[in-house]
């Protein structure tokens, strides 16, 4: 005979009071696991990965869809220079946007922390700042998939009240700007991307005269999907600072190489590292190994991001 | 004397009745949901009598167990699961309830497919270890009876060779069977074969039978897919031209309806994942569920 109904839920308490697993009731022994036979279902429970932000300092070609919408805070290190002690690290928290499914917007708050003593031309600092705004332009050209590469153009402008590098305060504006192209070398497993870069700067310190530069360069990486979702991988990049807007006097040049991960860790949640030394570099009229005047020693890069 | 005779005689024509071997009552089987339940049913036959905790177009990923589950596991000689994560409940129900029977794992031995489907790209979701819809490959529902014959014949040793014997009848079913549905497959160039479904559940039958699946939503998840996701699956559908779009028979399918909405295409059927019709539908048993969703497949795709 059933329990009465009102009485029939004390039956379901064990289940709440049941002691978690002592030993399993059903053994379902080591699962053997094997890989899809058909190349497109492989490909499919691969990820089909979106590749911004999987190569680290160098970035992805793939364009957030439209309607989608993420966030993201991005931890950027860069330390060690020409004597004394320096370290800046630049935070920024970034909501985009896919307007359509081929270009993507973005809006970030910028903000920043700096310690530096003893390095020359740079007063003592030890601070922490909200730096300014800044957006994120992506334009895709050609589609990864459909083509076999894809070829985006990145523009990341900022508006700032403090100098990224030495910390002084003033205004200033700065434009990060990439030419992407990226690819499967093996499918879904491997990964490799290209950014052309150019950077340019322009800043006026309180009282002083404004200062332009410009950074040209370029980057590659590749990626090594180990497991779906975790990628490991490398990076190189060889940079050139000018003075001017339009890469006009040069001043120096470094090759940075380092180690990058990517990690999709949850359904809508991934993360990114990366880390660059500098392998070699020479300031204009320095005799040095390393070109510690207009690059640092190490950079670091760390961004966490969600999907809605 | 009278009486004395009278009881004598009452004896000797009960003695047939008495020395007639007696029918021995059914092994009470409890199976987590309506496919294995047939399973067990086909290698049982009238040797057991099955009831499955989430029966015929019940969806199971989000299974909550009544009372009467309860009871029906603590009196079960033999419960069956499916594994590979699927019933993440099942040992706490069977040891809150006293189970005592014999457990049966009926994935046992099936090599597994890993989970991580995208459903589109940019999408991507750890569902967890495994995909665990493995009998959606007919070759991997042969290893189920398999397993499902031995926990009856080590729950019922006096039985063993019925169920045995039953086992390879079906097993006999269920070679036909899968020639029957590469038989229906064949006629479709490979290339066609592009499928949507409401549910991520059918990697098993597409890697088995070349087709190529995408789903709206992961095999996890109860929810709807985002924005975001919809949005990069229209993209992928339109850019691939894919036609077929099928409902799944538990679950909404609200996504699905927008999907083909967008795309303007129709939904070609529902389809039978994880939990059979009702015995007037048209996969009241695992065989009519596969040559149903064969079918239905087939259909769709020679109409592209």
């Amino acid at each position: 005979m059933l329990p009465r109904p009102r009485f029939a839920v004390l039956l379901l308490l064990p289940l709440v009071f049941a002691p978690p697993a002592a030993g399993q009731v059903f053994d379902q022994g080591k699962v053997q696991t094997r890989e899809f036979r058909s190349p497109a279902m492989a490909a499919q429970a691969a990820h089909g990965l979106e590749s911004e932000n999987i190569f680290g300092l160098t970035l992805g070609s793939d364009v957030d869809p439209a309607g989608s919408k993420s966030a993201a805070l991005e931890v950027g290190g860069r330390i060690g220079t020409r004597g004394g002690r320096y370290a800046a690290f630049g935070a920024k928290l970034e909501f985009a946007f896919g307007v359509t499914d081929h270009f993507a917007a973005a809006v970030s708050l910028l903000g920043g922390w700096r310690n530096s003593s003893n390095v020359p031309g740079q007063a003592d600092l030890n601070a922490l700042a909200f730096d300014g705004v800044g957006a994120e332009l992506r334009w895709r050209f050609l589609e990864r998939g459909p083509s076999p590469v894809g070829v985006t153009l990145h523009i990341e402008p900022s508006l700032r009240r403090i100098d990224e590098r030495s910390g002084e305060t003033g205004f200033g504006w700065a434009a990060e700007n990439r030419l992407i192209v990226d690819g499967a070398l093996v499918p879904d497993r491997l990964f490799v991307a290209a950014n052309l870069i150019y950077d340019v700067e322009a800043f006026r310190p309180k009282g002083s005269p404004q200062e332009q530069a410009s950074t040209g360069g370029v980057s590659s990486a590749m990626a090594w999907q180990v497991r779906p979702g975790l990628l490991f991988g490398a990076d190189i990049r060889y940079l050139r600072a000018h003075e001017g807007l339009a890469l006009d006097r040069f001043r120096g040049w470094a090759v940075f190489a380092g180690p990058t991960l990517f990690w999709h860790f949850a359904e809508s949640a991934w993360l990114s590292a990366s880390y660059a030394f500098q392998l070699a570099g020479r300031e204009q009229g320095v005799a040095n190994t390393f070109d510690l005047g207009n690059f640092p020693r190490q950079m670091l890069k760390f961004k966490i991001g969600m999907e809605f | 004397m009278i009486l004395y005779r009278r009881t004598i005689l009452g004896g000797l024509l009960a003695l047939p009745v008495l020395s007639r071997p007696q029918a021995a009552e059914p092994k009470r089987v409890v199976a987590s949901f309506s496919i294995l339940a047939d399973m067990v049913k086909q290698v049982g036959e009238d040797r057991v009598a099955v009831r499955a905790l989430a029966g015929p177009d019940q969806e199971l990923h989000g299974f909550e167990p009544r009372p009467s589950d309860l009871q029906a596991v603590a009196q079960a000689d033999v419960m069956v699961i499916n594994g590979l994560g699927l019933e993440g409940w099942a040992d706490r129900i069977a040891k809150a309830a006293g189970f005592r029977g014999t457990a049966v794992v009926a994935s046992r031995g099936v090599k597994a497919l890993k989970t991580g489907h995208n459903h589109g790209r940019g999408q991507s979701h750890d569902h967890g270890a495994f995909d665990p819809h493995a009998w959606q490959d007919v070759a991997n529902a042969k290893l189920y009876v398999a397993n499902i014959r031995d926990g009856l014949a080590a729950a019922d040793p006096a039985n063993a060779t019925a169920h045995g014997a039953a086992a390879d009848r079906y097993l006999a079913r269920l070679d036909a069977l899968d020639t029957e549905i590469r038989a229906l497959l064949a006629p479709i160039p490979r290339e066609r074969r592009r499928i949507i479904t409401s549910h991520d559940a059918f990697a098993y039958f597409a890697d088995a039978y070349g087709v190529d699946m995408l789903a709206v939503a992961g095999a996890w998840r109860d929810s709807e897919p985002s924005a975001r996701e919809l949005t990069a699956l229209i993209a992928q559908v339109k850019r691939q031209n894919i036609r077929a779009l099928f409902l799944e028979n538990a679950g909404s399918g609200t996504a699905l309806r927008t999907l083909a909405s967008e795309v303007g295409a129709t939904i070609g059927g529902r389809l039978y994942a994880d939990a059979l019709s009702g015995p007037d539908g048209p996969a009241n048993s695992y065989i009519a569920m596969m040559r149903h969703n064969a079918g239905i497949m087939a259909a769709a795709l020679k109409e592209q």
